[in-house]
């Protein structure tokens, strides 16, 4: 924060002018720039020759761990997490987002940590060596010792401090033998938390993966021509784009315009909607996305078959996915409701219970400040529909929510945070 | 650099030191301005910086009310184009869109006399930004409001006529919005009544 305070000096002349000169040059000219740049480390390269991590190896990793050194910065149990090639390893207070690699049969994972609602980060360089475990591993087979000992640093410096981690258990039933939605809001994190990669981009929904989301939340607006975006403001704006030649608001441009004279903070375009539920379905094990409508009855003309068409390209390819259109306001309900077919339409109701049946909607999504409402939630899950929590980002209540609740997700800015309460669970 | 300019606009304009003289017989007049002259863009843009046409034809206008000591008061526009910016389309590099930015301040003046015949202001008001993309998709124009904006400028003005007066003007101007900046050097001439 910079701040420009301008004092005024007394003056005894300039007597007719001087109210109206202190009112302006009294005032306390404030400018808040936050800092926005991503936090990027320059993570420790895999040692050469190493070969990727195989598919049979992963499934024994997964797990808890418990933490044998390291403690005052990882806690007492950490939760080590797979998805495709991405390894993450969820602390309280942390993340570990790991690159891998096999060589001379021990398992090399180098990354970085950092926690989650602030900017304190630092290297990782982690292995599992062929005689703690790795060796089993390669062969598919849960070894009977599995250490992960490496070191961490502070910031971009060298990595000096000791960890490790020993296994502990598999996930417990309760992780295991039930649907819980882990939803990234924003197509999986903000911009303004400092992520690599821009909210409500392609490039999110890849990271959100390794943040600790199973699912995520996008939002939705129509460019000039028509074309269904991931936007969250309504003006193109240095708060979410990178400096560029126009302005105003995204409605006004078309498709074509955006994607050439505007990206996003970190570099990326404004995704379609169409390519970011072809990537979701293609490129990744996400199980759920809320389409958060920021516009009305023209937008979900528009989106409705792009949902549909998505969910047939999952159904093809044998995918678990849920597409769910939101339903956040009255405008946007008296639109949705002037669809004929509205009830088969999958959708996510933020309204209230009355309405989600009304509506037929697979979901309803109260806010978290209402509490966990465990006797409503119940009622409305007998009914045979999901309820998820928005948007919750204090440690402290993802926890309470996570073990007094009954939700079937929870929406939050920092998926890691929920992911390391979830995948702990005893 | 806005910090230093404000600073030395409220130590000249303020300083008991400096005595006042009645500039007429009458206790107050009014005037009114108009400048036109060079408007260059202090290129901050991160996309299209290169391809940037930073130097435009600009137009100010003021009225203020000039009472007998240094400090007038008024209202102050103009029109000062930005920047244009061309880029090929993303879908086809056969396809040029020019896109440009242009503002319309509506703002409060302050101006101070200094010595004899120089002056310093300062100011702040909205701004209205006229967007436009022209050759992609169409010609789009788009207007947006811009709330907290400020400038300071020094002007001489030469006396030529008891009621003309002509000059010149250096002014900075600041647009909050979008962060844009623009230094302005304009002939000006004063008519006051």
């Amino acid at each position: 924060m910079r701040w420009f305070i301008i004092f005024t000096k007394k003056s005894h002349r300039c007597v007719c002018a001087r109210p109206l000169v202190l009112i302006l040059f009294s005032l306390f000219l404030i400018r808040c720039d936050q800092e926005t740049t991503a936090l990027v480390l320059i993570v420790t390269p895999l040692p050469s020759g190493s070969t990727a991590v195989p598919f049979i190896s992963k499934i024994p990793m997964e797990g808890v761990y418990q933490v044998i050194d390291g403690k005052d910065r990882f806690g007492d149990i950490v939760a080590l997490r797979w998805r495709f090639n991405k390894l993450t390893i969820f602390s309280k207070d942390n993340y570990l987002i790991l690159q891998s690699g096999v060589k001379d049969s021990s398992i090399y994972m180098q990354g970085f940590w950092r926690i989650p609602t602030s900017d304190v980060n630092g290297l990782a360089n982690l292995i599992i060596q062929k005689t703690l475990g790795a060796r089993a591993l390669l062969m598919g087979v849960k070894p009977q010792i599995l250490s992960i000992k490496g070191n961490f640093g502070a910031g971009g410096g060298v990595p000096d401090r000791t960890v490790e981690f020993r296994y502990l258990r598999p996930f417990s039933s309760t992780v295991t033998s039930k649907d819980f939605y882990i939803v990234g809001h924003r197509a999986g994190g903000r911009t303004s938390d400092r992520l690599r990669v821009s909210e409500n981009s392609i490039e999110m929904i890849s990271f959100t993966e390794n943040y600790g989301s199973t699912g995520i939340e996008v939002d939705i607006r129509l460019t000039r021509d028509k074309v269904p975006v991931l936007y969250h403001d309504k003006d193109i704006n240095i708060r979410l784009t990178v400096k560029g030649p126009i302005n105003g608001p995204i409605g006004n441009f078309t498709f074509d315009q955006l994607s050439t004279f505007v990206r996003l903070v970190r570099g990326e375009k404004i995704p379609k909607l169409e390519d970011a539920l072809n990537y979701v379905v293609d490129s990744t094990l996400l199980e759920f996305v809320w389409l958060d409508m920021k516009e009305g009855r023209q937008a979900l003309d528009l989106v409705i078959p792009i949902q549909d068409k998505a969910l047939k390209r999952a159904q093809q390819k044998g995918r678990k996915l849920e597409i769910l259109v939101g339903v956040p306001d009255d405008k946007v309900l008296n639109d949705f409701k002037a669809i004929s077919n509205h009830k088969d339409i999958p959708s996510l109701c933020e309204i209230s219970p009355e309405e989600a049946r009304n509506l037929n909607s697979k979901a309803w999504a109260p806010r978290w400040t209402l509490g966990t409402q465990n006797e409503l939630v119940t009622q409305v899950q007998a009914e045979g529909r999901e309820v998820y929590c928005w948007t919750i980002d204090q440690p402290g209540f993802i926890e309470q929510f996570l073990r007094e609740g009954k939700f079937n997700g929870l929406l939050t800015n920092y998926p890691s945070v929920v992911a390391y309460y979830y995948y702990t669970q005893p | 650099m806005k910090q230093l300019l404000l600073l030395l606009f409220l130590v000249v304009a303020f300083n008991p030191g400096w005595s006042q003289k009645s500039l007429t017989n009458k206790e107050f007049r009014f005037s009114v301005s108009g400048g036109i002259g060079w408007n260059h863009y202090i290129n901050s843009l991160k996309i299209g910086t290169n391809s940037a046409v930073e130097d435009h034809l600009g137009y100010s206008v003021k009225i203020l009310w000039e009472p007998e000591h240094r400090l007038a008061i008024g209202i102050e526009s103009g029109y000062f184009p930005f920047y244009v910016v061309e880029r090929s389309s993303s879908s086809s590099n056969l396809v040029v869109g020019r896109a440009s930015l242009s503002i319309v301040p509506i703002m409060l003046h302050f101006r101070c006399r200094v010595i004899k015949d120089f002056y310093i202001s300062a100011g702040t008001g909205i701004a209205v930004l006229l967007s436009s993309i022209k050759g992609i998709g169409g010609t789009v124009d788009s207007n947006q409001l811009s709330l907290s904006n400020f400038q300071v400028s020094t002007s001489y003005l030469k006396s030529i006529h008891p009621r003309i007066r002509v000059g010149g003007e250096l002014k900075y101007l600041s647009i909050d919005k979008t962060e844009d900046e623009s230094l302005s050097l304009m002939a000006i001439a004063s008519f006051r009544f």
